[in-house]
């Protein structure tokens, strides 16, 4: 974990609000993203971002850096809350009775941070298979037994294939987090001596 | 268990994406804490993923973010700063209280002043209008026993007239006597002013030397005063003095009338 975000976390556990918006700031977008991919509803998609927050102010205590990363952490929240608004009676039955705009919405066109559009062109050459994997898994909250009998592989497959894709994205980025890591240990060293 | 082997299965990636039972959670954090191989792995497939995630980031609607800091900052469900925010409040109402206690009792006091004030001015009033009747009823009284002796048959007027007998003189005193009730009145209606300086004397001679009856009064409300009866007088007489108090012997005998 980054300096800044072991800095934030403290300031969230002290209560400090202003956190919660720098966090909102970094996060809120990509979160959004996941949430509204999932429920494909803006509306929806508004309050379950706000709930995502409220819920991660109450309990950011049991946040544990030691099992993963914030993003990690923040993200599984939201799309944990979106799969159970698709799984909902009401999401369903407003999804019978919805119009047609909702389901047409391409919410990925949507207010993207340019300097990420060659990260989305990586994601969108990736092989088909691995790019559809992807999309379940990440941005529809399949689980993996569903995935496997959507595209009717055994689920052994599906973890190789997961495995196979992220690892064709990591070689794709270059590995940056390496980089990161070791400047932000120099940055550490520089901060130090003065 | 084979690290290598664990990490191509793609129980990483499972862990990350939240898709592991309890159990296998459990123990991918176990595995964590004792490989740092792993560990670096599991931060690259982090990593990857949250690029994933910001290229595909939407920009929320406007207005959501003070929404949310909204919901939290007032209501402040375990945020420090509100509840330091609550116990200033409290701590204001609760030194506004007693100077609110003060003004209602200030208001009061100020009230009851003047309630008192005005049942004081009020009391006087009633006061002084019953002392006033008490006064009337008094002479009423003294003109009721003035009327009971004058209807009285044993009762008579004695003239009293100029000593030096002189008849052009108009000075004149009346002097009601009833000697079965033993009762003297003296009618000073007639009855000149001293002059200045000079006080008028009663007298009733009684075997045949002067006996003092006091000094002529004002009378409130009527002209009658009552005399000391004395059995054996034979006559009354107004004498001139030059002190208030009298003399014990006449000194200039104005007016007497025989019984």
């Amino acid at each position: 974990m980054s300096l800044q975000t072991e800095h934030l976390v403290e300031r969230l556990r002290a209560g400090d609000s202003s956190a919660l918006g720098e966090l909102y700031d970094a996060y809120g977008g990509a979160l959004y993203g996941v949430i509204l991919r999932i429920v494909r509803a803006p509306d929806i998609a508004e309050q379950l971002l706000q709930d995502v927050f409220l819920k991660v102010w109450k309990n950011i205590g049991s946040y544990d850096a030691s099992k993963g990363r914030l993003f990690t952490w923040l993200v599984n929240i939201a799309r944990n809350a979106a799969i159970d608004m698709v799984r909902s009676a009401h999401y369903r039955q407003r999804q019978k009775t919805d119009t047609i705009e909702n389901l047409v919405h391409n919410p990925g066109n949507q207010g993207v941070n340019p300097d990420l559009i060659g990260i989305r062109e990586l994601v969108e050459q990736l092989d088909e298979k691995h790019r559809r994997l992807i999309e379940l898994l990440y941005f529809q909250g399949y689980t993996q037994e569903e995935v496997a009998e959507a595209i009717n592989i055994p689920l052994g497959t599906v973890k190789t294939r997961v495995r196979q894709a992220i690892r064709e994205l990591r070689r794709a980025f270059g590995e940056p987090l390496s980089i990161f890591a070791g400047m932000s240990q120099v940055g550490a060293e520089i901060f130090n001596r003065l | 268990m084979d690290l290598k082997s664990l990490i191509e299965s793609g129980a990483l990636e499972t862990y990350v994406l939240g898709l592991c039972s309890p159990e296998e959670t459990v123990q991918m954090e176990q595995l964590l804490q004792q490989y740092p191989e792993l560990r670096a792995e599991l931060e690259a497939v982090e990593h990857a993923l949250e690029q994933v995630a910001r290229a595909y980031a939407v920009t929320p609607p406007p207005g959501l973010r003070e929404r949310i800091l909204e919901r939290i900052a007032p209501r402040g469900e375990g945020g420090p700063q509100a509840t330091a925010a609550r116990k200033q409040q409290v701590f204001r109402w609760q030194r506004a209280l007693p100077w609110a206690a003060v003004a209602v009792l200030g208001v009061a006091l100020v009230g009851q002043v003047w309630e008192k004030r005005r049942l004081q001015v009020q009391h006087q009033d009633l006061s002084q209008q019953v002392t006033a009747c008490e006064e009337r009823l008094r002479q009423h009284e003294r003109l009721q026993e003035v009327l009971a002796l004058l209807r009285d048959r044993n009762t008579r007027a004695l003239l009293l007239s100029d000593a030096a007998g002189k008849e052009a003189t108009k000075t004149t005193a009346v002097v009601w006597y009833n000697p079965i009730r033993a009762e003297v009145i003296l009618d000073i209606a007639s009855l000149p002013a001293p002059p200045p300086g000079r006080y008028l004397q009663l007298w009733a001679i009684a075997d045949g030397r002067p006996v003092s009856l006091g000094m002529v009064q004002e009378q409130e409300g009527s002209s009658f005063q009552k005399l000391p009866f004395l059995p054996n007088a034979q006559a009354f007489a107004v004498s001139v003095e030059d002190k208030p108090q009298g003399n014990p012997t006449p000194t200039q005998v104005l007016l007497i009338g025989k019984i």
